[in-house]
């Protein structure tokens, strides 16, 4: 067991790793009612394409997401929600591109209960062929359900147009066809390769004493026996640098066109803190370009060119990068021209407005902390890609203002796609 | 540790669990248009400029200089009245090591009282508020609830909560000059939560008024006909809201066990819509019922297969029966009362729905202490929820079809 107190953001996180291999973080907040406790293994969507001990292993789509729906079923007569209820606890669970996390939070203090549940249930498969045909059903309701949605909609039409291969691509969901070809034997296959301790990160957030919880968590693993295992890997896509389509429209029953406007990047390293820098190097350069610190923003809003709904996002890691912009326009290749006009980046007095916006963000990421799920999502992630949580705050304050400035050498214009969902 | 004080018409919550320091500023005002439409728009211009600050770039820095300040509006229906709610946040002393705390309240006093409201920034929110509008009209959820409540236009259930396109077209700046000069004459509900240390940097007395807002938000709705709204859409999912008549007010006698009854009919991972519906059947992937507690209102809402809602709308019946015939466990009830009662006692570890609580709790002028709402939760039997469900009556259906051909 080993403590660290982070002085400046009044912090203290109690760490350990069990005989099994799982790591365990216990942030502790002596003021809230509230425990929370997270259970994640870093298998998600993008894992299509494994490879363990040398055998290749491919899945449909959606798997990680099937599975997940899964583990919530009934395991020796007892219904899982229907326990953590009776509990007094909320239970929920989510998957996203590289992770599943299974979550729950309670307001009393007898915690051994729902906690032993947690580590149970997500450590045991318990299905049969019926309960996995009756959950394609759901599924593919879920599925249409976000498919209707036109913000979703977009949003995966740009994956599809930004990449060739790459399977953030395809909805964490899957389509209807790769969930309907889901067999029991796939989900055993995924379940005994991806859950398994020694990839397991278990967060609690609560204000009883680290100590006692770590018992509960050890007392729990150490009556279970894993086999020994070699962690899969996800194989790489072969990605091709171009994207995939340069132009996409379509409609949708909607009342004003949306459209995206994207950059595929190629400055991904394999290194995961360069990676961390240059994903904020990004969000800050195009924060000062495209927001209202930057006197242009309050130019192209008058001029009716852009309105409140237009923003950015921006993702970088080891495997795929990219920036994208959206709005609602009738005029796509005036939203295309803006967004080349607000990458030329003016300089006036750019020093004084980086330091206010490192100043923001370093408040905001202060704040974060008070949300339980932010701050164990965070803690998770860091150490799916093995760098310290508190990093974020050492880029932000070491990073320069020639360096954001130089930040604009990784948008590529032959490397853009737009994406038009007009309105029918 | 959380301690209040009252000290009218401003409510102080010391904690100094959180890293900022939370203000909440809310304006009420008769739940209709034009007024409706009014506060969106000025929910906008708000948090846009101001005299000191008129440009959108100098607004920024100033927020920014006071640490990342969050300025938000958010508009509200609250049952006979409708809310315009200005939030203000800022990180707690105790890590700016700088006394920011007063300049905060000159920043939003400048906000709030002398926001620019041109012809140029009228016509900025004006376009913000239409396109927010119609976004929220494409959404296929928000649409059938729109239907749903669409027929009852003499009522406050008619009005949506963030606007109307129709009153959009008709309004005209000095409308809006005229309403934020009104609004800001009267004295708004204050609500500060901040470590104890932050109240002393506070002045909050430039925001206290002689003139009071009036009106109480609860009603029980009491028109009965049954009205079904449907539009087609090319979508390959069909949503549907179902509004009920409660006929049982906030606060009263029947109020908890009603809040109960909703919670087993559709909100607990296990409740009788979800386990017959989702679970046994596989008919849709969500089902929820919620309470629409200062109207006297339930809804429920769901998205299913397209050539299913004859189906579903039977089982919701069927479940609202089981409640009425009391053909449910005792252990569900139990669950129930459970979660609210879990959810109760860690709502001061949420802010906003703490003070949220705290809000409608002044409004309607009972105990700002969560122990008497614990203790009427407990006292919810089996008989009162199969009393309360028996109230129940479907006034409205909206419902936005798919299309098999989508």
């Amino acid at each position: 067991m080993h403590k660290i107190t982070y002085l400046d953001i009044h912090e203290t996180i109690v760490e350990a790793v069990l005989e099994n291999g799982m790591k365990v973080f216990i942030i502790e907040k002596p003021d809230f009612m509230t425990s929370s406790f997270y259970l994640a293994v870093p298998y998600g969507s993008m894992d299509l394409n494994q490879t363990t001990d040398g055998e290749k292993i491919e899945q449909p789509s959606g798997i990680a997401h099937f599975l997940e729906h899964k583990l919530f079923e009934n395991n020796n007569g007892t219904d899982i929600m229907e326990a953590f209820s009776l509990l007094g606890a909320h239970v929920n669970a989510f998957t996203s591109h590289t992770e599943t996390v299974y979550t729950f939070n309670i307001s009393n203090n007898r915690l051994k209960k729902p906690l032993n549940l947690l580590l149970n249930f997500v450590q045991s498969l318990n299905i049969t062929e019926t309960s996995v045909e009756k959950e394609k059903g759901i599924i593919v309701q879920e599925l249409r359900m976000y498919m209707q949605m036109p913000e979703q909609r977009l949003m995966l039409e740009t994956y599809q147009s930004l990449y060739h291969q790459h399977p953030i691509r395809l909805d964490i969901g899957g389509t209807e066809t790769s969930v309907n070809s889901i067999t029991k034997a796939q989900l055993e296959r995924c379940y005994q390769l991806n859950y398994h301790p020694s990839n397991s990160v278990l967060v609690c957030v609560s204000a009883t004493q680290p100590k006692k919880l770590l018992e509960m968590i050890e007392a729990n693993q150490k009556l279970k026996t894993f086999l020994t295992q070699s962690v899969p890997l996800r194989m790489n896509s072969h990605e091709p640098s171009s994207v995939y389509r340069e132009n996409f429209e379509f409609s949708m029953e909607i009342q004003s066109s949306k459209l995206t406007y994207s950059f595929k990047l190629d400055c991904m390293t394999n290194q995961a803190l360069e990676n961390l820098r240059r994903e904020w190097l990004l969000r800050l350069f195009l924060e000062l370009a495209f927001s209202p610190m930057n006197s242009r923003y309050q130019r192209w809003i008058e001029e009716e060119r852009i309105h409140d709904y237009f923003g950015y996002d921006v993702e970088l890691n080891d495997e795929y990068g990219f920036v994208m912009f959206y709005g609602e326009s009738e005029h796509k290749e005036d939203f295309i021209q803006l967004i080349h006009e607000g990458l030329i980046l003016e300089e006036e007095a750019l020093t004084s407005k980086l330091d206010s916006l490192k100043r923001r963000y370093r408040a905001l990421l202060i704040r974060s902390l008070d949300d339980h799920d932010d701050f164990a999502l965070s803690l998770i992630r860091s150490q799916f890609i093995h760098i310290p949580f508190d990093q974020q705050f050492n880029i932000l304050d070491s990073i320069t203002y020639e360096e954001v400035l130089g930040s604009n050498r990784y948008f590529n214009s032959d490397k853009t796609c737009s994406v038009w969902m007009k309105s029918k | 540790m959380v301690e209040m004080t009252y000290r009218n018409p401003i409510l102080f919550v010391a904690t100094d669990k959180f890293k900022d320091m939370s203000l909440s500023i809310k304006f009420h005002y008769p739940n209709k248009e034009p007024e409706v439409t009014y506060a969106n728009l000025l929910a906008y211009l708000l948090t846009d400029r101001c005299r000191l600050y008129p440009t959108k770039q100098a607004m920024s820095q100033r927020m920014d200089e006071l640490y990342g300040l969050s300025l938000d509006t958010k508009t509200s229906s609250f049952g006979n009245l409708h809310t315009l709610e200005i939030r203000v946040k800022t990180l707690n002393p105790r890590y700016t090591h700088e006394k920011i705390l007063s300049e905060v309240v000159d920043f939003v006093d400048q906000c709030l009282h002398f926001p620019l409201i041109n012809s140029s920034t009228f016509k900025e929110a004006k376009i913000n508020l239409e396109s927010a509008l119609k976004r929220i009209e494409d959404h296929p959820v928000y649409k059938s609830f729109l239907l749903a409540t669409q027929a009852f236009e003499e009522s406050p259930l008619a009005v949506f909560s963030q606007g109307s396109l129709k009153q959009l077209k008709h309004t005209k700046v000095s409308d809006l000059q005229k309403f934020h000069k009104d609004l800001i004459k009267k004295q708004p509900v204050i609500i500060v939560s901040a470590d104890p240390e932050a109240f002393k940097q506070l002045d909050l007395e430039r925001f206290k008024h002689k003139e009071v807002h009036d009106g109480s938000p609860s009603y029980v709705f009491n028109q009965h006909p049954y009205v079904q709204n449907q539009i087609d859409r090319k979508i390959q999912q069909t949503t549907l809201t179902q509004l009920y008549r409660t006929q049982i007010a906030y606060g009263s006698k029947d109020y908890y066990a009603m809040r109960i009854m909703v919670i087993l009919l559709g909100q607990l991972p296990n409740s009788l819509l979800f386990n017959e519906i989702r679970e046994k059947r596989s008919l849709c992937y969500s089902i929820q019922a919620s309470s629409l507690n200062f109207e006297g209102l339930m809804s429920i809402q769901t998205g299913i297969s397209l050539d299913k809602p004859k189906e579903v709308k039977i089982l919701i019946q069927d479940q609202i029966e089981r409640l009425s015939k009391g053909k449910f466990s005792k252990s569900l009830l139990h669950t129930a009362k459970l979660l609210m009662l879990s959810s109760l006692r860690s709502i001061k570890d949420d802010r906003p729905a703490y003070l949220n609580f705290i809000y409608q709790r002044l409004m309607t002028q009972q105990s700002l202490e969560i122990e008497p709402v614990l203790e009427a939760i407990q006292q919810v039997q089996f008989e009162d929820v199969m009393r309360v469900a028996n109230l129940l009556e479907l006034i409205s259906e909206g419902i936005v079809k798919g299309q098999d051909n989508a």
